[in-house]
Order: C-alpha cells, then structure tokens, then sequence
C-alpha cells in the first residue's frame, strides 16, 4: 500500500471541524488529519503508509484520540480501530456515498449525546447471602444441620450451581430495575456483558447533553441506595460506540458492506 | 440538597487496556474489506477479558463462599429496596415523573440487547 492510503479513524458533518489539536495519528509517523468530503457528511482520516495496522499501544491510542477529540467536537460515528482504504476515491465512493442516508441519520442520532458506561460489582459475599437468603434449593442444600458442608465433591458442585443460578436470578432482577430507573434521564442503553462471577451490570446508555445531569444524579441516588450491596464505576463522556447501527449498503461479500461490532 | 456519599468511581476515559480494546476493537464501523490490524495476541486478550464460561472452579468457589457464611445476619432487601430509598431521600417524585414524560422513550430501552452467550450458559447449564 503506498501513502495515498488513508486510515479511516471517524465519519462526522462535512462542516464539522478537523481534530487540529497536537494529536498523534496511527503510523509509524506523525502525518497530517483531514476530512475526505462527500455531499453533508466527511471521514477524518490521515495518510497510511504500510500494509498492516499493528494494535500496538501508541497505534490503539492514537486512533482512541482522534475519535475522543471528534465526538468532543460534535457528532462522530467511531469506525473501528484498523480500516485503511487504499486511496480517497474509495474512501468516498465504498465508504461515504453507498452509506451516505444511513451516516447522516447516525449523526443526526448522535447531535447533542454521548456515552456513558455503567458498571457495577458486587461487594464480597453480598449476593452469595442474597443468593443463600433468597433461594430455596440453596437453602434446601444447606439445611438441615449443614449437610452440603459435609458432603462430597459432587455434592459441592451441584450446591455451586444452585448458587451461580441464584445469583444469576438476582443479577436479572437488579438489571431490569437499574435499567428502569436510569430509562427516565437516558435516550437508549446497549446492556454489555459481565462476568457472571463478579460483576453485577455492565450497560452503556446514550446520553442527552441536556440530561446528563439529571443522569449522573440518578447514578449517584441508585449508587447511594445500593452502596451495601454494590460499588459502581462511571465512565464517559464516551463517542457513541457502543450505538454504531448500521443497515448494511451492499450485500455482504460487496467490500462496500458496512457492519458493527 | 445534602452531599450523599455515594459510591460511584468515575473516569473519563476506559482505564484498562481491555476495556480499550473492547471499545476500539470490537465497536463502531467496519468495512470488512479494508481492516489491516496486525495483532498478534490481541484476539485472546480479548476473548479472556469478556467471556467468562462456567466451570467447575466457578462453582466450587461458590459453594466454598456459601459455606462459611453466617447465615444469621442474611441481609436481604436487595436492590427491591431501592425505590423506597430514593424516595427517602427525596427524588422519588421526580424519578416517578421523569418515568411518566418518559414512556415512549423507553419502548426501545433494552432492545437490541448484547448478550454473551457464555455469560448467560450457566443457567442452561444448571
């Protein structure tokens, strides 16, 4: 590939302004960010020289930057960490121009919003005693006068199934409630996946810049109400990438078809 | 309003490499056609990070964490508790609002949900 390459990195408004900042971009060299237009909407990119994208720190910072500081700016549709396209033609005419409706409709989703991640854990041996409280086979498996303690390893596995099950009921529970209480303050969530083991909840939410705090208010209530049980960890202002929806522009094997993670 | 203390931990910004990766790697547009990540080693960084499958070690460590709790002072109001407590500290009648003006927004809360299959292959499993 030679350096009329382009690392692909966002799709914002035509009109939206290029990351100008010092920012470092993906490659071996710092090279120059730019818009590649079509009509209302543009790709930042900057020039690639090389065949392959290595996932190298620098790169996967660089790239995280870039999308940070265009989402900051106004709308941005994250792509991927790696799209190289060999020259602008394609970035307009594989990327851009088949997609440019389902792009504009993103970005118009995507004014005024960003992403929050929620996620919660469970403090020590708070559900386990919820799960033994709460659920009868765990409690039938306990009682009377400590019978799993003293039974043998098969025993011990199926008692630790009943319990990874009642937790995982408790873990159901506790999603549908907080995603009830956090709907009225956020535009639409994506519920991400935990370890079943320790985590509590993992979702991402769409937030209105106009409501994000009432949001962070409403965290903090739930964190409050919960704080025995659960500890939480916020993160965010994000780019919307968890919200990167996409009708596909082509038929799948067409290299024009878009998809999201 | 009084200061709660609240247990919330905040950043801007994903702080561990895998949440990184999860966001960079595993989000937002691809065409297929153009992806040119070299990344030895990146894959089952990954797939360690977010999947976790069910195992006899998990259950174990269950059944020993039940086993030498004390059962007596089993708390159990659980989050079911947790509209009251608002409400205690006075936000239920805003929540409770907010929740009325917000009823056509939340017909596509929790659609289009992701959902790892081994995270949830426990229950089948059991």
């Amino acid at each position: 590939m030679t350096s009329q390459a382009r690392y692909v990195y966002a799709v914002c408004r035509a009109d939206a302004d290029v990351p100008t900042r010092d920012l470092a971009t993906v490659g071996p060299a710092r090279s120059r960010l730019h818009k590649v237009v079509h009509r209302h909407i543009a790709a930042i990119v900057s020039p690639y020289d090389g065949d392959w994208v290595p996932a190298s720190r620098a790169n996967l910072r660089a790239h995280t930057a870039v999308v940070d500081e265009a989402a900051a700016r106004g709308a941005a549709v994250p792509v991927r960490f790696g799209v190289v396209m060999p020259d602008e033609v394609a970035v307009r005419e594989d990327l851009l121009r088949p997609n440019a409706a389902s792009l504009s409709r993103l970005l118009h989703r995507f004014e005024h919003v960003k992403e929050f991640r929620l996620q919660a854990s469970y403090h020590d041996d708070v559900v386990i005693r919820e799960a033994a409280s709460a659920d009868r086979t765990v409690r039938r498996m306990l009682h009377p006068a400590g019978a799993a303690s003293r039974s043998g390893y098969h025993d011990q596995i199926a008692l630790g199934e009943a319990v990874a099950a009642a937790v995982e009921d408790i873990q159901r529970r506790d999603e549908v409630e907080l995603l009830r209480h956090l709907a009225a303050v956020t535009e639409d969530n994506r519920v991400l996946p935990v370890d079943p083991a320790v985590d509590a909840f993992g979702a991402a939410f769409l937030v209105a810049d106009r409501e994000r705090a009432a949001f962070e208010r409403t965290v903090d209530e739930i964190a409050t109400a919960n704080a025995k049980r659960m500890q939480f960890h916020l993160v965010g202002p994000l780019p919307a990438w968890d919200f990167v929806e996409l009708p596909f522009a082509s038929e799948p094997d067409d290299p024009r078809a878009l998809r999201t993670g | 309003m009084p200061t709660q203390t609240s247990s919330v931990s905040r950043a801007p910004r994903p702080s561990s490499l895998a949440d990184v990766l999860d966001l960079i790697l595993d989000k937002g547009l691809v065409i297929d056609a153009y992806v040119r990540v070299s990344a030895l080693g990146i894959e089952l960084l990954t797939i360690d990070a977010r999947v976790v499958i069910a195992s006899v070690d998990t259950y174990l460590r269950f059944a020993e964490a039940v086993n030498r709790l004390d059962l007596t002072d089993t708390e159990t109001a659980g989050i079911q508790g947790l509209t009251a407590e608002i409400g205690e500290s006075g936000a239920r009648s805003k929540v409770r609002g907010a929740l009325e003006g917000a009823k056509e927004m939340t017909g596509h809360n929790g659609h289009d949900r992701e959902r790892s299959s081994a995270g949830r292959r426990r229950s089948s499993d059991s």
